[in-house]
């Protein structure tokens, strides 16, 4: 044993042995001088420390390794490197040393160079940073063996960028090794302009390497650049790419470095699901528009790319020819109206079935056709509008062929049936082929429009993978939509699929009826049992026909107890029973002489509610246990609407991008309230000298109504200025115009007014009243202790009411709350066409404070419902106790601003309704953003809370004469 | 063939005198037992009121039924002779008594009466059709009342005559309940002095043969002209109170036939000529391009 053995085995006996056998067997390729060298080398690691023998090891391999490939030079050189790292700690050195021979081992030693280079340079900066050096070499040899020397090379660069900030430094190094694929000549581009970004950069690759293709993350890296200029972080813009998973967005990479602001492109990628991301021209167009709006006002391109904005839906909508409901609605309203004569209202299909899985599907209830909210199938307006129009039509055909008019005869062969759930189901079918044909055979204009929806339909449908029943019933649609019995049915059912169709085309002739499709309906379910197909099977039902949407009628008898029948009769208010008392004696009523059209616009109840009473109860409890099941969703509209809340969507002004956002806010309509009609009697009693004075004050504006009419032959009094032309007149020419009275002419008061009460928390506030004459007085009249605004506010519309009653007008008493854009809340306690009912007075007396003050949608509903009543005069008061606030009512929570925007401009679009509004608040600070909200001459500060009803009345005689 | 003569009398107000005389029969389908009623109370010199919306063939009737009381084969010599067999005052808000019953004109120093066309018609024993009754001033509707009892005079007050009116004399208003409005609702005096034939437009089946019959065309497309027709006149009540009158589908016909594609021709024709309401104006063209397929 040498020396240097000697001493090297008295720090560590297994290193000391090691170097023995690795001198050994390298003495021999080293001259004694060198060896001298290096064995003090060994000794001098060996010796410089705690465990610095485990470095020793490492060197003593790398050695042995080194003078196989007769790299002498190298041997003195990581010597000498790994020495100096070894002065502070053993690890790095360790660590250097196993690195090193791997590398070496790959021939790798370029990429060794690299790694010294700025291992040095970080050993300069941080000498004794162990742990830190540790974790270089660590992460630098781990991306050294992996990658080519030009990608280490890039590495290195980033992180020699990154050196002088520490804690990124370690960061850096910790995300190094998150991936393999990371581009390392990307990061140090991005470090070079932005160190931040960089690791930025690192923290989100891997999980976007697991969501998007290689290609996507080369056209990434430009965007990324783009945007790193951007003052705001961008972790935002990576979790959203994250979460959204949006491939498509590929297409518009290009498109995206231009935004320059990435919040602008952190919305775009949230809103990529709804934007055909595959149409670059018209993306272009648009993203270039959202791009002209940014430079603008960049929250006006927030609202933009988060398709929020009117302007950026509508471009969208324009340029995808998408066409909304809501342009047509009065068009198809009229259009109903002419085709089948009857006044069926036009809806869109309720939210919440909309979002169902069949995306929503048309259908009537006999007094509204539920139509799709928006098209956009189609690249041009006209098409998607024809789409449209086809939905509405065979709705309508519904009516015009007759599939109505039998409902309990239709409903009895049902039952007749072995399988009544099956046969339903294929009546649907065939009946829906029979109303197609027929409309376009009677209709001629109607025939292309039919004809590329049932195209369209026809390349929807798809039969892989379908089962027996599935490939059965597929034949049948695909017959009525015009085409063969479907290419890939299986070669077994192809006879009962040719029988099938045959019976199905026997409907396309002419002039073929209701009892045709029974007939066809009868021979198709026999034909199927013969098959074997049995109902259950009915829960794998073939997508349906979207343009076509559903007969729900059927369902209304099948799903109906006659419990639920009286239930929905108890439900519907004594007006409407009142009407149904007009059509059906009670005492004899017979409703199988009644049909549909009897109940037109009479109630929310369906005739075949009643026909299911009577006629099959026995069926329908049969049937309803598994119908129930497979068509949930086949409840009434019409009858649920009446126990269940409306729901509306309204725009809301942003004043800040100058822009509406659109369908922003869920208005929810309730008419189910605590009901507390004691406090109108209460009310009318206490306050019954402040009634009379209202009541007199209303029974002066009669007379009013007489109105000079001048130019008459007969009348109350001569125009002298008429009489006198006359009388030249006839001295001149010999006639004269007999037309020199005044009449006074009695018109009719054609108003509407509404009543908007705030139900805001804050109206539970006491009244405080600053003037000592008007608390004495109103502790001698009211209870002056214990009264809350809210009490004010229903007290006074009640002597509103009463007065109102007197005089004739029409009028409606709401109140409004809610909390959030979604949850406004609208409670309905009196329509126009109420009595002033016990039910009515219970629902104002009911009015109790709750939660927020969004005005605006409450406004524009109450706009919406004073325009449906269509009077000559109609009049908005809006009674409030501050300003319109609620917790997202603008971004920032503590601007007022943002909701007096949104109130001014809904009363705006409420003037240009030509509806007169005006305002009334109890807050005595109200001149400070009513002179925002409205006019001056529009609203008014109540600053002795007793005056409200006196000035309420005062002002509804201004607004109404 | 049809020959109209208009007159222009007065300087103020200037109504129309049409004077029929007719050769051929004008053309007109009953649709109902109208000309039996029509004959009955004629026989009888009962004044009639007809009542229905705009161009559902009521002047034309009275024309037709003029032809065939004084032109027809049972008609007697008297009444053949009879030069205008009907006359026609189609009557608005300026139309006064003097202007149906006459006036002294100026003329060379001296004043010379001029009969109006109320007077023409109880001279010369001609059926005076007062379209439109409703339009005009109410001293003209009293003006009436005594030539339609059993009175049947007319007295001329600048005159200071009283004319009996000619044994074959009858009075025919026409009235519109459709568009009138409450103030132009006949007083029930001058209402309860008629018995009233009530119109309406014919059914489809009948429209389609007066549409061919009045403009030649074919018969598919007449028919779908019918129906589309009916199918407007459910959207009357939205701003165009008469919906689309049968004279409108002859002429919308009479277009198609000289070769213009019917989606057009009901566009100028129908659409755009019944009503200015936008929304109204594309609902029909919607109900129009469901009956005819776009050129």
């Amino acid at each position: 044993m040498t020396e240097f053995s000697h001493r090297i085995s008295k720090i560590n006996v297994n290193t000391g042995q090691y170097f023995e056998v690795v001198r050994s067997s390298l003495i021999h390729k080293l001259d004694p001088q060198e060896y001298a060298s290096w064995a003090t080398l060994c000794l001098d690691i060996t010796s410089c420390g705690w465990h610095s023998y485990e470095a020793t090891d490492g060197y003593l391999k790398l050695s042995q390794l080194l003078l196989e490939k007769k790299e002498k030079a190298k041997l003195f050189h990581s010597g000498e490197f790994g020495k100096s790292l070894c002065e502070f700690a053993f690890e790095p050195a360790k660590i250097y040393f196993e690195g090193a021979f791997c590398l070496v081992k790959l021939d790798k030693s370029g990429a060794l160079k690299i790694v010294e280079r700025t291992g040095n340079n970080l050993s300069d900066k941080y000498k004794h940073a162990t742990s830190l050096i540790s974790q270089y070499y660590k992460v630098a040899f781990d991306i050294a063996l992996y990658s080519k020397q030009s990608e280490l090379e890039a590495w290195s660069i980033a992180a020699e960028l990154i050196l002088v900030f520490r804690a990124e430094l370690t960061l850096f190094l910790k995300l190094s090794l998150s991936s393999r694929t990371i581009p390392w000549s990307f990061v140090a581009r991005v470090a070079a302009a932005k160190v931040p970004a960089a690791i930025n950069y690192l923290e989100y690759y891997a999980a976007l390497e697991k969501i998007y293709s290689q290609d996507f993350l080369d056209s990434l890296q430009e965007i990324v650049f783009s945007l790193i200029g951007s003052p705001h972080p961008m972790d935002s813009f990576y979790r959203a790419l994250i979460d959204q998973k949006v491939p498509n967005l590929l297409f518009v990479a290009p498109l995206l470095t231009s935004l320059v602001d990435v919040r602008l492109a952190t919305r775009l990628i949230i809103s990529s699901r709804q934007l055909p991301l595959e149409e670059v021209t018209l993306m272009n167009v648009w993203i270039k528009e959202g791009i002209r709006i940014s430079s603008k006002s960049i929250e006006a391109g927030l609202a933009f790319f988060s398709l929020e904005s009117l302007r950026s839906l509508e471009l969208l909508e324009d340029l995808l020819g998408q066409i909304n409901l809501g342009d047509y609605k009065r068009v198809f309203e009229l259009y109903t109206e002419g085709f089948c004569s009857e006044k069926l209202a036009i809806d869109s299909i309720p939210i919440q079935e909309e979002g169902a899985k069949t995306g929503g599907l048309a259908s009537t209830d006999g007094q509204t056709i539920f139509l799709p909210s928006e098209i956009s199938i189609f690249r041009s307006r006209k098409d998607n509008l024809n789409y449209l129009k086809v939905i509405l039509i065979h709705q309508l055909g519904f009516f015009e062929f007759g599939t109505f008019d039998f409902l309990s005869k239709t409903n009895a062969i049902i039952q007749g049936q072995k399988q009544p759930i099956l046969a339903g189901y294929i009546f649907d079918l065939l009946e829906h082929a029979r109303i197609d044909w027929q409309l376009a055979r009677k209709f001629r204009g109607l025939a292309a429009p039919i004809e590329s929806a049932k195209t369209y339909a026809l390349n929807q449908r798809r039969l892989k993978d379908a089962n027996k029943f599935q490939q059965l019933i597929e034949t049948i649609i695909c017959i009525s939509l015009d085409s063969e019995i479907p290419v890939g049915i299986q070669d077994e059912y192809h006879d009962i699929a040719t029988e099938l169709a045959g019976l199905t085309r026997g409907l396309k002739r002419p002039k073929a009826t209701l009892s045709d499709v029974h007939a066809v309906m009868k021979k198709c379910c026999e034909a199927l049992e013969t098959a074997g197909i049995q109902e259950d099977q009915l829960l794998q039902l073939p997508p349906p026909v979207v343009f076509r949407g559903k007969i729900i009628s059927k369902e209304l008898i099948l799903n109906l107890s006659g419990l639920e029948v009286e239930g929905k009769l108890d439900a519907l208010g004594r007006d409407d029973l009142m009407s149904l008392s007009t059509i059906i004696d009670p005492e004899e009523a017979n409703v199988k002489e009644l049909n549909h059209s009897d109940l037109q616009g009479v109630t929310g109840i369906s005739i075949a509610d009643l026909e299911a009473e009577v006629d099959s109860e026995q069926s329908e409890k049969d049937v309803k246990g598994t119908r129930t099941a497979f068509f949930k969703s086949g409840r009434s509209r019409a009858l649920s609407y009446r126990e269940r809340e409306q729901i509306y969507r309204y725009d809301e002004w942003d004043f800040i991008i100058d822009d509406y956002r659109r369908s922003w806010c869920i208005l929810h309509e309730i008419r189910e309230m605590e009901l507390n009609p004691d406090f109108v009697e209460t009310t009318l009693t206490y306050h019954r000298d402040v009634s009379r004075v209202v009541r007199d004050r209303f029974k002066m504006l009669k007379p009013q109504l007489l109105k000079k009419v001048k130019g008459m032959l007969d009348g109350e009094e001569v125009d002298l200025e008429r009489a006198i032309d006359s009388v030249i007149d006839k001295k001149i020419s010999g006639t004269q115009d007999e037309r020199v009275y005044i009449q006074c002419q009695r018109k009719d008061r054609d108003v509407a007014a509404l009543f908007l009460i705030d139900m805001s928390a804050s109206t539970d506030d006491l009244i405080s009243n600053n003037d000592e004459n008007d608390m004495r007085r109103s502790t001698d009249r009211l209870t002056a202790s214990g009264k809350r605004i809210i009490d004010l506010e229903k007290e006074s519309v009640i002597l509103m009411a009463e007065a109102l009653e007197e005089l004739g007008d029409s009028y409606s008493v709401s109140g409004f709350s809610g909390y959030g854009r979604e949850q406004v809340e609208y409670y309905l306690c009196k329509d126009f066409s109420e009595p002033f009912n016990l039910d009515v007075k219970g629902r104002i007396g009911g009015i109790k404070p709750n939660r927020s003050t969004r005005m605006g949608p409450a406004i524009r509903h109450a706009a919406k419902s004073l325009n449906r009543v269509g009077s000559s005069i109609q009049v908005l008061i809006v009674i409030s106790d501050g300003y319109p606030q609620d917790f997202d009512y603008g971004e920032d929570r503590n601007s007022r601003e943002y909701g007096i925007m949104d109130t001014a401009r809904s009363i705006s679009e409420a003037r240009q309704q030509g509806i007169k509004t005006f305002c009334l608040t109890v807050d005595p600070a109200g001149h400070d953003y009513m002179r925002s909200i409205c006019k001056d001459t529009e609203y008014m500060v109540i600053h002795n809370m007793n005056e409200l009803p006196n000035e309420l009345s005062k002002i509804y005689r201004s607004l109404t004469s | 063939m049809l020959i109209f003569v208009v007159v222009k009398k007065g300087f103020k107000n200037m109504e129309q005198i049409e004077q029929g005389k007719s050769a051929v029969a004008p053309y007109y389908l009953p649709l109902g037992n109208e000309v039996a009623l029509f004959l009955a109370a004629y026989e009888e010199r009962l004044p009639i009121l007809l009542k229905g919306p705009t161009g559902c063939g009521k002047t034309r009737f009275v024309e037709y039924m003029a032809h065939l009381i004084y032109r027809g084969d049972s008609s007697s010599p008297e009444r053949r002779n009879v030069e205008h067999p009907m006359i026609t005052v189609a009557c608005h808000e300026d139309l006064s008594a003097t202007d149906l019953v006459g006036r002294f004109l100026l003329s060379d120093n001296e004043t010379i009466w001029q009969d109006g066309p109320l007077t023409h018609a109880v001279k010369a024993g001609s059926i005076c059709y007062l379209d439109e009754i409703v339009e005009a001033r109410k001293d003209s509707t009293v003006l009436i009342h005594s030539l339609t009892d059993h009175r049947r005079i007319l007295p001329i007050e600048k005159k200071g005559e009283i004319l009996s009116a000619n044994e074959n004399f009858l009075l025919v208003i026409s009235y519109n309940p459709g568009y009138q409005n409450v103030l132009k609702e006949l007083k029930p005096s001058t209402r309860q002095r008629f018995v009233a034939i009530e119109f309406d437009y014919p059914s489809e089946q009948k429209e389609a043969d007066i549409i061919i019959a009045e403009s030649g065309l074919d018969k598919p497309l007449a028919r779908e002209l019918a129906l589309l027709g009916s199918r407007i006149r459910n959207i009357r009540h939205h701003g165009f109170d008469e919906g689309v009158s049968t004279r409108l589908l002859v002429y919308t016909a009479k277009l198609i036939s000289r070769g213009v594609s019917p989606v057009d021709a009901c566009g100028i024709a129908i659409c755009r000529s019944v009503t200015d309401d936008p929304e109204v104006q594309s609902s029909i063209s919607e109900l129009v391009s469901t009956v005819f397929p776009e050129a």
